[in-house]
């Protein structure tokens, strides 16, 4: 491992020299190898186009739907490569939370949270239906407000709370890790510092890898941070080092607002 | 271009170059008033070491508002944190020496006996030029981000420390050598012993600025630590 990287024993997910290219020879992502930590909330940050999301999104192996896009290096999550998994094993494993929330609009708020398994065709009883919506709801506190409401369409619930449903879908398969990207950006600051409070809360069970653009909101929740630049990973740590201490000069301009 | 955020950072930093130069103007009164060996001081003196201080409390409170206006407003990070952090406990010590002064004057014009102090006014005068050394080169390696002078400031501070010992030590035998047990020479060593404990303290000021100067400069808290 290089000396802008940290060692993480028993990690969740170990990204080994991860490279990913959308035109031959021009790198999004370019060699970045890290270990993130079980039961913790990483940020990955940058300017925009330094290949956060890029990356992101090849934990979960979404670049495969795009013949273009050629992805090297290796990525480990829970002692397996990814390479080897059925996609749909996959993103169980690494649920996948968006920028703008996106419940399906045709379905109720209860198959909005067992969507996965319908759509994979994994057939559950009535009773294992119930226990995952309730679980995966009260997860992300959003049961007490919508338990009487079960059987309308997502698409009614405000902005946060369509958020926190998206993150309920994703934590009813129980996955090792949840992947989001820049899960808040469209959102008000209150319905923020719920999915906030929400994200801190959740690590004490599942691991947590977050793009975000806002530097407060990596300093206030995140255990660990990442900077990325041009796809390069060019330093990664502790936050509270980072933030106030960061060791490489790049990563010290961008907390200052010399450039992004 | 700048941004807002530096515009308030350069704001406070002009700030408090002119806090920290008149904390070091007042040091240069004292020790005026010291190396002249008057007990007595004159009424412009008194005047302008009083009005400075108002000058200090008020600088002090408007320093501190514009950093926590910095922090709510811009949300500094990384050296901008670190040289406000710094810059706010450097004014907080650079307030309690404009303190020490003024006490360290109230207790000159106690001396009732000139003798003493007249015997010892080199040693304080000494051990005072030595504190004021310390916190200017202090503010030096907050100023400009060298830390060999904050490593030399807080070396130092063991130098003033053996001084004041040295110094007691004498005040302690010519006191005894008199022999006159009287009420006066027993209140005059008491004044002594505020002037040089406050200086001394003027010199742990100067450490701890030198203190929050690394920090400022490399991010290192070295507060009850020892140095290299």
């Amino acid at each position: 491992m290089s000396e802008n990287t940290i060692n993480i024993k028993d990690p969740v997910l170990s990204i080994r020299n991860l490279s990913v290219s959308y035109d031959k020879g021009k790198y999004a992502v370019n060699n970045v190898s890290a270990d993130i930590k079980r039961n913790s909330v990483t940020a990955i940050m940058g300017p925009s186009g330094c290949g956060k999301s890029t990356l992101l999104r090849a934990i979960n192996r979404m670049h495969e739907l795009y013949e273009n896009i050629e992805t090297k290096g290796t990525l480990i999550l829970n002692g397996k490569d990814i390479a080897n998994m059925p996609t749909i094993k996959l993103r169980r494993m690494a649920g996948m939370v968006f920028q703008r929330p996106n419940p399906f609009p045709t379905m109720s708020i209860y198959d909005n949270v067992i969507a996965g398994y319908k759509l994979n065709g994994i057939r559950l009883k009535k009773k294992e239906r119930d226990e995952i919506v309730e679980r995966s709801l009260t997860d992300v506190t959003l049961w007490d407000e919508v338990k009487d409401t079960l059987y309308k369409k997502g698409s009614f619930l405000s902005g946060g709370q369509q958020q926190r449903l998206c993150i309920a879908r994703a934590l009813a398969f129980n996955p090792e890790v949840i992947l989001l990207d820049e899960p808040t950006s469209a959102l008000d600051p209150i319905s923020t510092a719920k999915i906030e409070d929400l994200l801190v809360k959740l690590k004490e069970n599942y691991s947590i890898l977050m793009v975000t653009h806002n530097m407060s909101q990596a300093a206030r929740i995140s255990d660990y941070s990442m900077f990325m630049y041009l796809g390069e990973l060019v330093e990664y740590g502790k936050t509270k080092d980072m933030f106030t201490n960061p060791k490489d000069r790049r990563t010290e301009e961008y907390l200052t607002g010399k450039f992004g | 271009m700048t941004t807002k955020k530096d515009d308030a950072i350069n704001s406070i930093m002009k700030d408090f170059e002119e806090f920290a130069n008149l904390v070091l103007h007042q040091l240069d009164l004292l020790e005026k008033l010291i190396s002249s060996g008057e007990t007595k001081v004159s009424e412009e003196l008194n005047k302008e070491l009083q009005s400075n201080e108002k000058k200090l409390d008020k600088m002090e409170v408007k320093i501190s508002d514009k950093i926590v206006n910095t922090i709510v407003l811009y949300q500094p990070m990384a050296s901008d944190i670190r040289k406000i952090f710094a810059c706010y406990r450097i004014v907080n010590s650079l307030e309690r020496i404009g303190d020490m002064v003024i006490t360290i004057v109230d207790a000159i014009q106690n001396i009732k006996t000139l003798k003493i102090y007249n015997e010892l006014n080199d040693v304080i005068t000494n051990m005072l030029i030595n504190s004021s050394n310390m916190v200017n080169k202090a503010l030096l390696a907050f100023t400009n981000d060298d830390k060999e002078y904050a490593i030399w400031t807080i070396k130092n501070d063991t130098v003033v420390d053996e001084i004041n010992k040295k110094m007691l030590k004498k005040a302690i035998k010519k006191s005894s050598d008199n022999n006159e047990e009287n009420k006066q020479l027993f209140l005059s060593f008491i004044s002594m012993n505020s002037i040089v404990t406050n200086i001394e303290r003027i010199a742990g000021h100067a450490t701890n600025i030198a203190e929050a100067a690394i920090y400022s400069i490399e991010g290192k808290d070295i507060r009850h630590k020892p140095i290299d």
